[in-house]
């Protein structure tokens, strides 16, 4: 069968293809990872992150409660949000348990794992209230959720 | 086998130039993509006598250890014996253009065995099964 | 009078299907950790998009070819294959990024677990896919897009410091609390978003698809060049609204939920309500377009025929594609994967993919025994190579910024 014949060729596209596809590989296992804390700098930082993600959380149900007051926002949206801010700050909880703590960053520790379970318990009630319609409860946790911030804030001063 | 250096540059180029085009029948619908070409000499001079298509040809044009795969993965699904990558004869060739034109429709040239064998097979048994295949 | 209406049809279908859920989430965080300092990528992104549809249009307009037809062409059996291997799984991560956010959607209106609108959504695409006619699937989703002017709506009734979101926009900068390596992540991202590389392949293949001729590539251009920056408007203007109500209160929007919220403050329930029609609209609109695109891509590679303008048994292989495609991805996402963290990556690995897709069009462009006189001008061609070495910049800065960033934390 006559056809046109290459002179065979060092597929070196197809190693570049490889280490490619490794580096990319590589990246998603890096950037998957959560790097267990060293030293007390490494730990700050990320003390300072899950304060940040748990100031996000806490505003964004505090931004919720205060459009449920308004009734600015549907039913559905307001729980689903709720929910997912709830569950995002049980997991800010949880890979901060799982950084074993440097010597004499218990402070820092206790402190912020104190604000973060204030911060899940007042989502969690303001879910609870918003199925429930419950306007009362919804004007209190606004209130409780503006001193959680206001000490989130604090934290994450001491940090900076 | 035609080696490269057989092939004046100009043939070599004009041959080159039909590969990897999309072939398109009468009605203008799609065939195939010139997968390789068969070169046959004649009065001294190459020319192209048919457009192979399927994974029987385009195998031995991935090269490697990729190509030796679709080569044998393709072989393996073949009945025949000695099975030939699907063929369309140059003659058959009406018009080159950013498309290669062939004067028979693509239901005759699906009759040819080798040709859009997987192309019939999916739409027997897995297409033509689901409701509303043939609506417009 | 017909014709104007067909050209302004084409324009506005074309705003509202630019923007789809790669776009909403990477614009919504940027705007709520950056503030407006990202706009000029924005810009930047839907500039050469415009230039590099334009030409991929002008392609298939003049030779009925589609974008990975002249892939193949151009780069060979070997490098195409490799092409077709990235830009296709890409295309397909998009996809799956793409139900998920049709069913996140659907649970912020419904309150119903997306997981349980997953197969739901997945099948309904798929009928789309194999039912609806082409030119009705482009308009409709096209068209109900255009809700996401809801946020454009928002901003100007939230009334914000027009001076400062200037300032905000014209003096980019890191803002405190944030490293440069995050900024430039987020640039990348936001370019991938804005010229994710199915839009080529969906909007030249559409050409053939509609049967475009030479006489048609002025409603072609009047199409990308007015349609595609008014829906990068809109991608702004996501931005825009969570920079005046997120970012103050230090919020990062990671869920679409929270991307809603500043239409909740500014428009209520009527406009939250319309906001939630135009999240749909524009994934599940754009869930069409990549699950067409990962079969446009296969199929022009092989040479199979493919297209929603003959009989779905002509095209059995393309049809296969896409539905095997679609059984994937809805596999995909009920592992629990979260359809945020996809996108997130699909406009990543977007970015890393664009110049795969981009040079081969810029070449074929140019080709005058394909194109003749419609090949590049020289404007043309200029712009072509200066948006290709900012995307081969992106390309190779994506995955070491990943990596520095820990994707964007």
């Amino acid at each position: 069968m006559p056809t046109v014949a290459v002179p065979p060729q060092v597929p070196r596209v197809l190693r570049l293809t490889r280490t490619i596809l490794l580096v990319v590989a590589l990246a998603l296992v890096l950037s998957a990872c959560v790097t267990p804390a060293l030293n007390a700098a490494d730990y700050r930082d990320k003390a300072l992150g899950s304060a940040e993600a748990a100031t996000s959380e806490v505003g964004t149900a505090k931004l919720v409660c205060g459009l449920l007051l308004r009734e600015r926002v549907l039913q559905s949206t307001a729980d689903e949000t709720l929910g997912a801010s709830e569950d995002a700050l049980g997991s800010i909880s949880d890979s901060l348990l799982a950084v074993q703590p440097p010597r004499g960053a218990d402070p820092i520790y206790l402190r912020l794992a104190t604000q973060l379970d204030r911060a899940e318990s007042a989502v969690r009630d303001a879910r609870i209230a918003a199925r429930r319609s419950d306007t009362d409860a919804l004007v209190d946790l606004v209130g409780r959720m503006d001193t959680i911030l206001a000490d989130l804030a604090a934290t994450e001063e001491l940090l900076a | 086998m035609v080696r490269r250096q057989d092939l004046s540059g100009r043939q070599l180029d004009a041959a080159l130039q039909l590969l990897d085009r999309q072939i398109v029948d009468s009605d203008g619908r799609m065939v195939a993509k010139v997968d390789d070409i068969e070169l046959s000499e004649r009065d001294g001079e190459l020319e192209v006598t048919a457009l192979l298509i399927g994974p029987g040809a385009l195998g031995s044009r991935l090269r490697g250890e990729l190509g030796r795969l679709v080569t044998s993965v393709w072989r393996r699904l073949r009945t025949d014996a000695r099975p030939m990558p699907g063929r369309i004869e140059m003659s058959e060739v009406v018009r080159i253009d950013s498309a290669i034109h062939v004067a028979p429709s693509i239901s005759e040239l699906e009759s040819v065995p080798g040709v859009n064998g997987y192309e019939q097979w999916v739409r027997q048994h897995i297409i033509e099964r689901l409701p509303g295949a043939s609506d417009e | 009078m017909k014709r104007g209406l067909a050209v302004a049809l084409g324009i506005l279908t074309a705003i509202g299907g630019f923007v789809d859920i790669g776009d909403i989430v990477t614009n919504a965080q940027v705007g709520s950790r950056f503030g407006l300092a990202l706009v000029w990528v924005v810009v930047t992104g839907v500039a050469g998009i415009c230039v590099f549809a334009e030409m991929s249009g002008r392609v298939a307009a003049v030779s009925g070819r589609a974008t990975f037809d002249v892939v193949r062409e151009r780069l060979g059996p070997r490098v195409g294959l490799m092409n077709l291997v990235a830009s296709a799984s890409i295309t397909l991560l998009t996809f799956i990024a793409e139900i998920g956010g049709v069913a996140l959607a659907l649970q912020l209106a419904t309150s119903i677990n997306y997981f349980l609108w997953i197969p739901l959504v997945g099948f309904l695409v798929w009928v789309v896919l194999w039912r609806v006619k082409f030119v009705l699937l482009e308009n409709v989703f096209g068209l109900m897009g255009l809700a996401l002017i809801a946020f454009g709506v928002a901003v100007w009734q939230l009334g914000p410091d027009w001076g400062d979101l200037w300032e905000q926009a014209a003096q980019p900068g890191t803002p405190p609390g944030e490293s440069a390596f995050t900024y430039w992540y987020y640039a990348v991202a936001l370019l991938g978003a804005a010229m994710t590389p199915y839009e080529v392949f969906f909007f030249s293949s559409g050409g053939v698809e509609e049967k475009w001729k030479t006489r048609d590539i002025p409603v072609m251009r009047a199409n990308v060049f007015v349609g595609f920056p008014l829906g990068g408007v809109l991608s702004i203007s996501i931005a825009a609204a969570a920079a005046v109500v997120l970012l103050p209160m230090s919020i990062q929007a990671d869920t679409l939920g929270q991307v809603a919220l500043p239409v909740a403050v500014a428009l209520g329930k009527i406009g939250l309500v319309v906001v939630l029609v135009g999240f749909f609209a524009a994934t599940f609109g754009a869930a069409c377009e990549t699950g067409l695109s990962v079969g446009y891509s296969i199929s022009q590679y092989f040479g199979w025929q493919w297209g929603k303008y003959v009989r779905p048994r002509e095209a059995a292989r393309f049809h296969l594609t896409i539905l095997l495609g679609t059984i994937l991805g809805v596999a995909v996402l009920l592992t629990t994967v979260d359809p945020i963290k996809v996108t997130e990556y699909s406009v990543v690995f977007s970015a890393l993919a664009l110049p795969l897709t981009y040079f081969p069009i810029l070449v074929v462009a140019n080709d005058r025994d394909y194109m003749g006189q419609h090949a590049n001008s020289r404007t043309a061609n200029a712009l072509g190579t200066l948006f290709l070495f900012i995307i081969g910049v992106a390309s190779l800065a994506a995955i070491p910024l990943m990596v520095v960033t820990k994707a964007g934390q």
